[in-house]
């Protein structure tokens, strides 16, 4: 917590798992505990399959069948979430806490015009008449970034460009002024100079309207400049937290480490020589480890790494690390 | 080895010695119906290019800007409308369906989406040779090339009879390339191929490429949106907007002093990642 | 050209093409109408060469082809030798009774499938749901005729309806709310069995469309910033669900004409069915060109309209969207 106000969201020990068909368990989230702090941009770092999907539908309850929260509490100023009926969820999902999906392309609906879809978010969750909705919606889609919002109110989502739908998704996200933000892989789908707008689009939502943010990405790269606090997670559990400064100038965690090399070393290299990369693979959930998660890909592993998971050691003031190099 | 800005019309013989593949006056376009009128779109409005062999020329540029369906007609997926797309003597896109057969083994593509390109009701090995069965090779033959194609690739030849599913997207992407290679192809078209793979795994695909380009002179056509893989991989950069090339140099030329507008754009976002991450960890660029 | 015109034009061409098709293979067809009457010894044949002439049977198949073609374009569609008539005010009589019944099994089929499907859809694995899938199972592998039959049988047996024609043989006597009273009781059996063996494809369909869009992102979005069950239901799924629905319904204006005559000549409904059928036994010929060019007519037409309704209802065929190039 960098101390910017009160805590906003509280993961308390949670742990997801996922019910195959022939009933085997695979854990998704294992005994994860976070904090978002109001008005705070907190990052998950990680790679696919290591659960901060999982996580995000987590906050919002939107889990797939066959997944279940088996253990913990998530906490949304002080209510636990895991224990509200779907009613009293519905209405806090979209009014407190949204969500900007991952996929532009799919994520709109292909025959209701944008203008209205931003819409209907309006009008599920707050009082308004129709002009004052398309009046508010005018004014979001200003807010987003479009110079004429009244063309673009009338269109279809396959009149626009990804970029252009990407933030078709934003103002539905930011429509009644959530105090939590999420996004998973915001970026991912777009072409590299979309990357920059839509990061300069939700540092200005934060600045603006004092909104929460929890970021998902596996680029480091997208975290600087914008994130205050970082979580590194690596199958199913966070490895390292802290501030984004601390950890991209200074990572504790061998694979933090290895991250933000790769990142480093990803533009000015000559051509044709190789790319970073860490060795192997995540494991598979379904068969994690005794022991630390990260040890057969860790260039630093030690004996003690394979008997037992390593509990969190706190080398520095608000650096919490688990891994063996830091404590016995 | 470089040509540059596309506007004469080229001399129908190569004009560079090493050239492997030379695209020439490329069109195409598509027909989009509606209920009133129909609308032309050309997504391709005349584009020339020349690789040479074992090198890489990388087509960059936005969503829409035509780069795909380049690749498309080069990969012989698509006809083009005009142009010529020569392979040595031969311009391949003049000839026939049943003339063109044979040179489908010199051209292969790797698409973005492994997931998606291979079927899901394959196994691994099924996956890997098909090309091979198409081709008619005897079954001995094939089950030598898939080994050797899948330890090339990097992969252990004990997991192939596992459906492609139980792979992860990683691997799933060897087996693709690893599916590419059993014709023993000249040229491969990776069409985004490291999109979407995490950073890690984008970087061992990567390796794996340029290795393979090493070890049987491979040239390649990169289609890219992600200028930090574009400027690692390719030894020439060709920057695509609506449907032509605007801008094309080598790859220092076109890192370091960009001269159109849109390859400022492009090129320009990743120095700006960079530079924000190389401002907090104190890196130097 | 644009899409309306094309498909126009292709409609023509196509009737034109069928009503090729229809004399060929009527002229093909072995035996003619007065085959009867040669056989009997008291008709000379001269009589029956003079009967054959009037009705211009006597001409090449071209000329009677090009003759008729001509006619056709007036609203002509020629005289029918059995009842000694024209065709088409014929046809027109029979074909009003077939669409009675046709539009009011349609209404019935849809006004119940619909909501069913998007029931059983909505609450998926449920009982209804259930239910639904075997009893339309059921209905669906059951051949038709035998259902008819079936139903037949037991209204016969237990009195349910009347059985058999669309009034009742004291029609003329009774006021005009029982003459509709009549009408309806008759009409009972014939809709109920096309009722049951239309709605059984439809409701699958139906579900099986709204199943697909219930699972797909955008409605996940939208249920994930907050937009209730029912809202969603019907604002953001039953549109996209619609489209492959309206093309059923295309097929089921398309059949409007055809798609009864197993049930009109089971329940013998005065309907076009049993009328084409009787003609192409006797062959009557232009009573039976008349009515095939009727029903292609109908089939072409209710395409047509479904297309419209596509264009109307989705934007993404309205404007001519395709993937990214």
């Amino acid at each position: 917590m960098d101390g910017t106000g009160k805590v906003l969201v509280a993961v308390r020990g949670l742990s997801v798992a996922y019910t195959l068909a022939n009933g085997s368990r695979i854990p998704a989230v294992d005994d994860l505990s976070l904090a978002i702090g109001s008005e705070e941009i907190v990052g998950i770092l990680g790679e696919s399959g290591c659960g901060k999907s999982t996580l995000a539908n987590a906050l919002l309850r939107l889990l797939p069948a066959g997944a279940v929260c088996e253990q913990g509490e998530i906490l949304f100023r002080g209510r636990n979430l895991l224990r509200m009926s779907e009613r009293e969820l519905r209405a806090i999902r979209g009014r407190e806490v949204t969500f900007v999906p991952q996929d532009p392309a799919l994520s709109l609906n292909p025959v209701l015009s944008v203008g209205s879809q931003v819409a209907e978010i309006l009008r599920a969750h707050l009082p308004l008449g129709r002009k004052q909705r398309r009046a508010r919606v005018l004014e979001l889609l200003g807010e987003v970034g479009f110079v004429r919002p009244e063309e673009i109110y009338d269109a279809y989502p396959h009149q626009l460009s990804g970029g252009q739908r990407q933030r078709i998704a934003i103002a539905q996200a930011v429509a009644c002024r959530p105090a939590l933000l999420i996004a998973d892989e915001p970026t991912s789908k777009l072409d590299a100079p979309l990357q920059e707008e839509i990061v300069a689009l939700l540092a200005q939502i934060r600045r603006k309207h004092g909104t929460a943010i929890l970021v998902i990405s596996h680029d480091p790269a997208m975290f600087a400049g914008f994130i205050d606090r970082i979580a590194v997670m690596y199958a199913g559990k966070i490895v390292e937290i802290g501030n984004t400064a601390q950890i991209l100038r200074q990572p504790l965690h061998p694979y933090t480490q290895a991250l933000v090399e790769m990142a480093k070393s990803a533009v000015g290299a000559p051509v044709r020589t190789h790319f970073a990369s860490i060795e192997g693979e995540s494991p598979n959930p379904a068969a994690f480890p005794v022991g630390c998660r990260f040890e057969p890909r860790c260039r630093e592993r030690m004996e003690i790494c394979v008997q037992r998971y390593p509990p969190s050691f706190v080398p520095m003031p608000a650096r919490p690390v688990s891994c063996f190099k830091y404590g016995e | 080895m470089v040509s540059n800005f596309p506007t004469r019309p080229m001399s129908p013989e190569p004009e560079s010695q090493n050239a492997f593949l030379r695209v020439s006056g490329l069109a195409k376009r598509y027909v989009r119906g509606g209920l009133w009128r129909e609308r032309v779109v050309e997504a391709v409005r005349g584009v020339d290019f020349e690789i040479a062999a074992g090198r890489t020329l990388a087509l960059v540029g936005e969503s829409g800007s035509g780069k795909s369906t380049v690749a498309r007609c080069v990969a012989l997926l698509e006809k083009s409308d005009a142009g010529q797309i020569w392979i040595g003597d031969t311009d391949i896109a003049s000839l026939s369906l049943s003339a063109l057969l044979p040179w489908r083994t010199q051209v292969q593509m790797v698409f973005q989406d492994a997931v998606t390109s291979m079927n899901p009701r394959f196994t691994a090995a099924e996956a890997v040779e098909e090309p091979l069965l198409i081709m008619g090779k005897d079954e001995a033959l094939r089950r030598e090339t898939v080994r050797s194609s899948v330890n090339e690739v990097g992969l252990s030849v004990d997991g192939i009879e596992r459906s492609v599913m139980q792979f992860s997207g990683g691997q799933r992407q060897r087996l693709a390339i690893a599916r590419a290679l059993t014709v023993r192809p000249k040229l491969l078209v990776l069409d985004e191929a490291l999109t979407g793979l995490d950073l890690s795994t984008q970087g061992q695909i990567a390796n794996l490429l340029l290795d393979l380009q090493a070890a049987h002179s491979l040239t390649y056509l990169l289609i890219s949106h992600d200028p930090a893989v574009v400027g690692r991989m390719a030894d020439v950069i060709a920057v695509m907007a609506g449907g032509r090339i605007v801008e094309m140099g080598s790859t220092a030329e076109m890192m370091t002093a960009p001269k159109h507008e849109e390859t400022i754009r492009l090129l320009r976002s990743a120095r700006a990642a960079q530079t924000n991450l190389a401002a907090i960890t104190g890196a130097s660029l | 050209m644009s899409y309306l015109v094309r498909r126009l034009v292709r409609g023509i061409l196509l009737l034109a093409g069928v009503s090729v098709l229809c004399f060929l293979f009527t002229e093909m067809a072995p035996g003619s109408f007065f085959d009867e009457m040669r056989v009997n010894p008291q008709i000379s044949p001269e009589t029956i060469a003079g009967l054959r002439a009037q009705h211009g049977l006597d001409q090449p198949l071209v000329v009677r082809y090009g003759r008729w073609v001509k006619s056709a374009l007036h609203a002509d569609l020629g005289y029918s030798i059995a009842y000694n008539t024209p065709v088409a005010p014929l046809l027109w009589s029979r074909a009003k009774n077939t669409l009675l019944l046709t539009l009011t099994a349609m209404v019935l089929t849809w006004g119940i499938s619909l909501p069913l499907g998007l029931w059983a859809a909505a609450k998926r694995g449920g009982v209804l749901d259930r239910a639904i899938t075997v009893i339309s199972s059921l209905l669906i592998a059951v051949p038709e005729i035998v259902i008819a039959l079936a139903l037949l049988a037991t209204a016969a047996r237990w009195r349910l309806t009347p059985v058999g024609g669309m009034v009742s043989s004291n029609f003329e006597e009774l006021s005009g709310w029982e003459q509709f009273r009549d009408v309806v009781a008759h009409l009972t059996l014939p809709v109920v069995i096309l009722v049951l063996c239309e709605s059984a494809v439809i409701v699958r369909h139906v579900r099986a469309s709204v199943l697909e869009v219930l699972g797909a992102s955008y409605v996940q979005t939208a249920r994930g910033l907050g937009i209730s069950r029912g809202r969603l239901l019907f604002r953001h799924v039953l549109p996209v669900a619609a489209n492959p629905a309206i093309s059923l319904f295309g097929f089921s204006l398309a059949g409007l004409i055809s798609g009864s005559m197993l049930v009109e000549v089971i329940c013998g409904w005065p309907g076009l069915g049993p009328l084409v059928l009787d003609a192409t036994f006797s062959r009557d010929l232009y009573v039976v060109i008349g009515g095939i060019m009727f029903s292609a007519l109908f089939m072409l037409g209710g395409n047509m309209v479904a297309d419209i309704m596509l264009m109307v209802s989705d934007p993404r065929i309205r404007t001519g969207a395709a993937d990214a190039g």
